[in-house]
């Protein structure tokens, strides 16, 4: 006896449907292919790098210490002493002395525009 | 011979002590007449403003009398102050001591003509009738303000020269005893301090030298106030004046700085080195 399936029968139900499981992406494993000579020549940098600056560390001259000096204190320039000359005690000279004060003060007090001379302002035209 | 000096001396004290605070006070006075007739004139100035203004306003017959009224009694009151005012210039003058007698003679009679021309005008005043004469006397005293206000500066900038000439003459008084004190005492000072004198004498002169000058010039300029008094003039008094006024300054600064080296010189003078 064989199974025969009978087309004319109807499924008595439909077939349940069931949803997709998501698929996982997959990527391709690219490799990086940085070629040799820039390997090399990166190499050669940073070792230059690394030259120049243990040369200049090498090299610095060491930081200059100045040690603390003294301070001196300034000596204030002695004044020349002044002798008096036998003028000095003249009475034409002490007269002078008191013309010359007096006349400074005549010239200071000098009033170049007295106001007490200041022309008196009139109204002139009548205005009729 | 003992009399004779105690007379001589006792006249000098006359003529300087008591006579010199007089001549101040005389002007003093004047000064205040002058700024109380300047009250009057501002009081009389006033009444008549008001009253041409009512007379404006309400052109009656009472306003117009009462404004002819107001203008004859400021018109009267203007002259006396202007003479006042050339009575206080008067009084300045006599009290300067640096001015040449011939300016001082010129000054008095440019305000003895002023004078005249307003005692004239005040009696033009006492005849005017009407609005229109006090026009026509007001007109006159318009026409000569020019030629009063000119005057009035000449003789302004005269008193300031000459007070500056009186503080000159004493100036030069003081450098020649100063020169003298250092021609006597040469043989005192070494050779590097007499010629420090000599450089400070010559200071002094290269400062009186620069005065001189610009007093020259200044009386350049007071001439030409004395041309703009002409009716043909373009002259501006006013604008000369302070043109003068600054030069004058000027002239006052050279001094003082001649003065002030003479200090030095002074100074100097007392001692060896």
């Amino acid at each position: 006896m064989t199974n025969e399936i009978n087309y004319t029968d109807p499924p008595a139900e439909p077939p349940p449907l069931i949803p997709e499981m998501p698929v996982a992406p997959v990527y391709e494993n690219k490799k990086m292919n940085i070629p040799k000579p820039m390997i090399a020549l990166l190499i050669l940098v940073v070792l230059a790098f690394a030259a120049t600056f243990l040369f200049v560390k090498l090299t610095a001259k060491p930081a200059i210490v100045v040690a603390p000096s003294p301070t001196i204190a300034a000596r204030p320039t002695p004044t020349p002493e002044r002798l008096l000359s036998p003028v000095a005690t003249q009475s034409a000279l002490l007269a002078l002395d008191a013309h010359v004060a007096s006349l400074s003060a005549g010239i200071n007090n000098f009033i170049l525009d007295d106001p007490q001379l200041t022309p008196p302002v009139i109204e002139l035209p009548l205005g009729f | 011979m003992k009399l004779r000096l105690l007379v001589l001396l006792s006249l000098t004290l006359f003529f300087y002590v008591l006579l010199a605070p007089k001549a101040h006070a005389t002007s003093q006075q004047a000064y205040q007449d002058y700024l109380y007739q300047f009250d009057l004139y501002r009081q009389d100035h006033n009444n008549f403003k008001v009253a041409q203004n009512e007379y404006f306003k309400f052109q009656t017959l009472t306003s117009q009398q009462t404004a002819l009224s107001a203008t004859i009694t400021m018109m009267a009151q203007r002259d006396v102050l202007l003479k006042t005012y050339l009575l206080l210039l008067n009084e300045k003058l006599n009290e300067s001591t640096g001015i040449l007698p011939s300016d001082r003679t010129y000054y008095q009679s440019l305000i003895q003509n002023e004078n005249l021309f307003l005692t004239n005008h005040a009696t033009l005043v006492t005849s005017v009738a009407s609005i229109q004469d006090a026009m026509n006397v007001s007109r006159q005293l318009e026409d000569h303000y020019k030629v009063l206000q000119g005057s009035e500066l000449q003789i302004i900038s005269g008193i300031s020269l000459g007070n500056l000439t009186g503080l000159a003459n004493i100036f030069d008084k003081n450098l020649a005893d100063a020169r003298a004190l250092v021609s006597i005492n040469r043989g005192i000072f070494s050779s590097a301090k007499q010629s420090l004198l000599d450089r400070w004498i010559l200071q002094i002169t290269n400062k009186r030298s620069l005065y001189q000058a610009k007093i020259d010039d200044i009386n350049v300029k007071i001439a030409q106030l004395k041309v703009s008094n002409s009716s043909f003039s373009n002259i501006d008094p006013t604008l000369l004046y302070g043109t003068i006024k600054q030069e004058l300054g000027n002239a006052r600064q050279y001094l003082l700085d001649g003065t002030s080296f003479m200090g030095e010189l002074v100074n100097e003078l007392k001692y060896l080195n």
